[in-house]
């Protein structure tokens, strides 16, 4: 299994973590299974556009099937929103670029595609890391556990 | 013979039609739903394994141990025989909608001649 292979099957792994606990607990392996052999025999058919189009087709599911499960919760669902949707940007954008590849010669001209990584894509992207880094900073975090620990941490100082 | 709700949703259908010829693992249901589709009905690995949870609860298909020589991390399932009428009958409905069809063009041939 190549490097990037082994990358998806293993994003995508994490990403099974945000489907409904039953869907998980009996079927997250089979999931993960499935989706690696779909990469793997859409990489030997298509190549690059094919890797592309099992992923589109995992991010959709992760949106129309996982995240209607997690409205309820914000720390999962902004972070895996925003992934899911700037990845489906970026492998439409690579499919474009695949089926229209730029002539080498003559000036930059700048196209509709460079637009949207410009100003939608990268913040968008820089926002889903930092909606993660909240996320698990919250999870982790001082207020969780000054609201479990303080009580009793102050009982033991006596105060 | 138990009533069955029709039409059956799409993935429930391609995955009941895809057992129909035999026991098969998830990644071979995916793939024989496809070909079955001529590529038409594009399924993953969520929408896969929601639909079967429904099949299995519902009891159209079953859990089934796979060939001696087959991979052990895979399951494989089996049509059970209410599988079997809930995919006879979604055929039966498909046919006669086609007929139906068919008769329609034929009046609509005769009234626009």
């Amino acid at each position: 299994m190549t490097g990037y292979l082994r990358l998806s099957s293993w994003i995508y792994a994490r990403l099974v973590s945000v489907y409904p606990e039953d869907l998980r607990r009996d079927f997250g392996a089979d999931m993960a299974l499935v989706f690696a052999d779909d990469l793997a025999a859409a990489r030997r058919a298509e190549g690059l556009i094919g890797i592309t189009h099992v992923w589109w087709c995992a991010l959709r599911e992760v949106l129309t099937i996982a995240l209607p499960c997690q409205r309820t919760n914000p720390r999962i669902l902004v972070p895996v929103a925003s992934f899911a949707v700037n990845a489906m940007i970026l492998g439409a954008e690579l499919v474009f670029a695949l089926h229209h590849p730029p002539s080498g010669a003559g000036p930059y001209k700048p196209l509709l595609t460079d637009a949207i990584r410009t100003v939608v894509l990268w913040p968008s992207v820089a926002t889903a890391l930092i909606a993660l880094a909240i996320s698990r900073t919250s999870t982790r975090g001082s207020i969780t556990s000054l609201q479990l620990v303080s009580p009793s941490r102050e009982r033991q100082r006596g105060l | 013979m138990s009533k069955v709700d029709l039409p059956l949703p799409p993935a429930a259908f391609f995955i009941l039609f895809a057992l129909a010829e035999g026991d098969k693992h998830g990644y071979a249901i995916l793939q024989e739903a496809r070909k079955l589709s001529d590529n038409a009905f594009q399924i993953g690995p969520a929408t896969l394994y929601t639909t079967i949870q429904r099949l299995l609860e519902s009891n159209r298909i079953k859990e089934t141990p796979g060939p001696e020589r087959g991979d052990s991390r895979r399951r494989y399932y089996r049509l059970t025989s209410v599988g079997r009428a809930a995919l006879n009958s979604e055929l039966v409905r498909m046919e006669a909608m086609v007929r139906k069809s068919k008769a329609m063009r034929l009046r609509f041939a005769e009234s626009s001649s």
